[in-house]
């Protein structure tokens, strides 16, 4: 609408303000009304006139300024006529006065409800061109599609048409599950898959260059508009994807070592465990034939033959120094590597972890001093152990909470520590949940925290344990910082 | 030989009872401990043993065993290591702290032997050093200050008139010191002396040292 512009159109801003102040409206009232008079005196010389070259003066207050200046105008025009002009009679004099008042106000009335009409119409203009801005930057920045009551495309944003790799003008009003396999508009009608916010389903737009999958969300215009009748926001799920697979990777790999690890455990654990009872054995044994030199020559024969058996449980030995040494697993050294970022790798091995049970891993490391020396994936591995072995103690427990720490505790050492809210560890424990084959787990096989120690250790580091604060149990060990890679 | 012990800490206990037979059998003063602790606890009165300790022990582990035996009685006292976990890192680290030596489980019972006997001989060497530096300190000890002026002169190797220039006194007098001397420290020549002298000091300090 376009609203025509009174004085205000012509006046300067200078002047607007001066408007704003309360008295200001007073002073035009005056000033117009004067001018007014003045006018009229000098076209006394054309003829008469009585109140009509007084009407702008009211016109002119009323245009800029409020209802009480315009009265004070409308005043001062009468009493400059009553003061001025003779009229045969009071009736005339008062008659001309109501009419004029009437005439006056009615004009001043339009004059008002148009510029509230125009302030209204500016705010309201104003309003919509944010709102429009708005809309542009989010097309700009999503990729959306607009598709009409029969499943064509109305309209899709650049951004949607990188990301289904086709050209804005040949996908206009081609039919959307042309692009994306058993797409149908009519399923959402009918409810038959969920609209926005409460789906997970996973789409795919199969591409010359490689299949994209999708989540899309789809909304339905409330009004039945025929052009406008849905609009998808879609999202690309490939870095999502990616960084699924590559969690699921490390988790395969993490399943390997953890196989190798838990067999050359068991078989250091076999190998201790038989090494005590055969040296006991050759060590009786040789006891045996010293007593028998002193039955001198009766005794030679069996010595040689305890001898013999001597030899054969040496020979165990050696077979099983063979077997462990075949399965020991194969320490390819310490390398310089960032605490953090291994941490890191394990996020999403870590959320497979989480589950849908509530349980909250938080990382809080020192991502400044973290230069360390360490076997990456063995790392990986001792640290998992820990966190798998908290969730296991937090499992069926309220607001389950594990928290991994890394920070520098000396110059030459950087310490992870596992901490849970679980039920800790009884004090009876402590000495022996290090040691293999020892579980209170009913499908554990014991290895988990002797596996663990061995590769701390083979970081030159002890695995300790402690009451946590969270109240649970707290597991640390450190890694040997890397001075070299701090300093480069 | 002379009568010295071994003391076996294992906390297995058919292993230290058989190195214990065994040990006795061979006419060695033997006893057990079934951990650090417990030895610790009850540590034997004796100048030196040999003490034989397994690493993977709960509680105290052999490490803080060495550890502590070389911090309580340095030399006099040889460790053996004794394990059933070989591992190369630990072997050097135990070799590093002062063991004579580290052995796997199971071994051949003669070359523990063998080794017990080794750090016997090495014992007797060393009790027959301190003995010798006991005497010669005893000796030394009977010096009268001016005496033992002359006899740091002359394991110096300084000749009689430098001797008689250094302390002011006439050749004449460094001859009776000197003979003075020979005498109190049962030395015939100037080199038994000397080896008396560098006995001496290997053991404490004598006090006539402390003389002016």
């Amino acid at each position: 609408m376009r609203i025509p512009s009174f004085a205000s159109a012509a006046l300067t801003p200078t002047l607007q303000a001066l408007l704003r102040r309360r008295w200001s409206g007073f002073v035009v009232a005056v000033l117009a009304v004067s001018a007014a008079v003045l006018l009229r005196a000098g076209l006394e010389l054309v003829g008469q006139f009585y109140y009509l070259p007084l009407v702008p003066a009211v016109v002119v207050t009323a245009a800029v300024a409020d209802r009480r200046a315009t009265a004070v105008a409308v005043g001062l025009a009468i009493t400059a006529n009553l003061l001025l002009v003779q009229r045969d009679s009071a009736v005339d004099a008062a008659v001309n006065a109501a009419l004029f008042t009437a005439v006056t106000w009615l004009i001043a009335e339009l004059c008002w409800s148009l510029r509230a009409y125009r302030q209204r119409a500016g705010e309201l203009s104003h309003r919509l061109a944010h709102r429009e801005e708005m809309l542009e930057t989010i097309l700009a920045s999503t990729p959306v599609v607009v598709l009409d009551r029969l499943g064509r495309i109305r309209f899709l944003s650049p951004f949607a048409c990188t990301l289904l790799g086709v050209a804005e003008e040949e996908a206009i009003g081609q039919p959307f599950d042309a692009l994306i396999d058993d797409f149908d508009i009519a399923d959402f009608e009918t409810g038959r898959e969920a609209l926005a916010g409460e789906t997970d389903r996973i789409w795919t737009r199969r591409r010359p260059d490689g299949t994209v999958p999708l989540s899309i969300q789809v909304g339905l215009m409330p009004h039945n508009y025929a052009h406008t009748h849905a609009v998808l926001c879609l999202t690309d799920l490939t870095q999502a994807h990616l960084a699924d697979e590559r969690a699921r990777d490390l988790y395969t790999q993490l399943g390997r070592v953890w196989r190798l690890n838990s067999l050359g455990e068991m078989a250091a654990s076999l190998a201790h465990e038989l090494n005590q009872p055969l040296t006991a054995a050759a060590t009786y044994l040789e006891t045996s034939q010293i007593d028998l030199e002193k039955a001198g020559v009766m005794g030679e024969s069996a010595s040689r033959t305890i001898g013999l058996a001597k030899g054969q449980l040496l020979r165990a030995g050696g077979v099983i120094r063979r077997m462990r040494e075949l399965l020991a697993h194969e320490s390819r050294g310490l390398a310089a590597e960032r605490a953090t970022s291994m941490v890191a790798d394990l996020k999403g091995v870590f959320s497979l972890i989480e589950g849908p049970g509530g349980l909250r891993i938080e990382v809080s490391m020192d991502e400044d001093d973290d230069a360390v020396r360490a076997e990456r994936i063995q790392f990986q591995q001792a640290l998992l152990n820990l966190v798998r072995n908290a969730a296991d103690a937090l499992a069926g427990r309220a607001g389950p909470r594990i928290v991994i720490l890394g920070r520098v505790v000396s110059d030459d050492q950087y310490e992870i520590r596992v901490e849970d809210n679980g039920p800790g560890i009884p004090a009876e424990e402590l000495d022996t949940i290090f040691r293999p084959l020892m579980t209170t787990k009913a499908g554990g096989m014991g290895l988990g925290l002797s596996v663990t120690r061995t590769i701390v250790e083979s970081h030159g580091g002890s695995l300790k344990v402690e009451q946590s604060e969270l109240g649970g149990a707290a597991f640390s060990f450190a890694l040997p910082r890397d001075r070299e890679l701090e300093h480069t | 030989m002379s009568d010295h012990s071994v003391f076996v800490i294992d906390d297995d206990e058919d292993v230290r009872d058989a190195l214990v037979c065994l040990l006795r059998a061979l006419g060695i003063r033997a006893r057990a401990f079934s951990s650090g602790t417990q030895f610790f606890d009850n540590l034997p009165e004796a100048p030196s043993a040999c003490v034989i300790t397994d690493v993977h022990m709960p509680g105290m582990d052999g490490a803080e065993v060495v550890r502590r035996l070389v911090e309580l009685k340095g030399h006099a006292w040889p460790v053996i290591v004794i394990t059933g976990h070989a591992e190369v890192p630990l072997a050097v680290q135990m070799m590093k702290a002062g063991v004579i030596d580290y052995i796997e489980k199971p071994f051949e019972p003669n070359r523990l032997v063998e080794v017990v006997r080794g750090s016997f001989a090495h014992l007797d060497d060393l009790l027959l050093d301190r003995a010798e530096a006991e005497i010669a300190a005893r000796r030394l000890a009977r010096l009268t200050a001016r005496e033992y002026e002359v006899f740091l002169a002359l394991v110096d190797g300084r000749t009689n008139k430098q001797i008689a220039n250094d302390l002011q006194i006439s050749p004449r007098t460094v001859e009776i010191f000197r003979a003075k001397v020979m005498e109190k420290m049962e030395a015939g020549t100037l080199s038994a002396l000397i080896r008396i002298g560098l006995k001496a000091a290997s053991g404490k300090p004598p006090k006539a040292a402390t003389g002016t």
